[in-house]
């Protein structure tokens, strides 16, 4: 049986999470392999703004502005997870990732080269399903 | 320990990545799982709890 959660519910167990971020954290991709405890390696880490997200709505938060990553560390491995994480690297939120390219073959996944710019223009976080 | 799960929460971004090389831009929309379990649950229907190696069933 489905649970249903509350807008404001929804909106408090999103905000709990994101609060958890604090200051300056960053969104780091990372290649496979990559644990809560012990993540992998990052192939570009972008640092987020001082409050990293917006008051939850309706469930989701928004994430304020992303700074690029102007030289990537890159990988020859894809990208496989994404990590949000404190400013002194305790990750809060990893996730794997999986993409839709809009003109390239994803048939080798994601993949950072050394020296690419990273930039994130949207970025939201839902922690309950509605 | 109970079998139930709860509901997962769910990351959305878009990337832009400039290649260094070429300059040329690609965008991602990526949707993140909040673990690569959960994503096997998902896909498979089962459950991890009771579907592991480690536990034999």
């Amino acid at each position: 049986m489905a649970v249903t959660h509350s807008t404001a519910a929804r909106n408090a167990a999103t905000d709990a999470v994101t609060t958890l971020i604090g200051a300056s954290g960053n969104l780091v991709f990372r290649i496979t392999g990559s644990t809560v405890a012990s993540p992998s390696a990052a192939a570009a880490t972008l640092p987020l703004s001082a409050t990293a997200f917006g008051a939850s709505s309706s469930g989701t938060a928004t994430a304020n502005a992303i700074t690029s990553d102007t030289n990537a560390a890159g990988n020859a491995s894809a990208v496989a997870f994404a990590t949000l994480q404190t400013s002194g690297g305790t990750v809060v939120i990893q996730c794997a990732v999986a993409a839709s390219g809009s003109d390239i073959n994803m048939t080798g996944g994601l993949t950072v080269a050394s020296g690419d710019t990273v930039s994130c223009s949207s970025l939201t976080y839902t922690a309950l399903s509605a | 320990m109970s079998a139930l799960t709860g509901q997962i929460g769910e990351v959305q971004m878009t990337i832009q990545i400039t290649r260094k090389e070429t300059g040329k831009v690609e965008e991602f929309k990526l949707t993140g799982f909040l673990d690569q379990e959960k994503l096997k649950e998902l896909q498979n229907g089962s459950n991890t709890l009771n579907g592991s190696a480690e536990r034999g069933n």
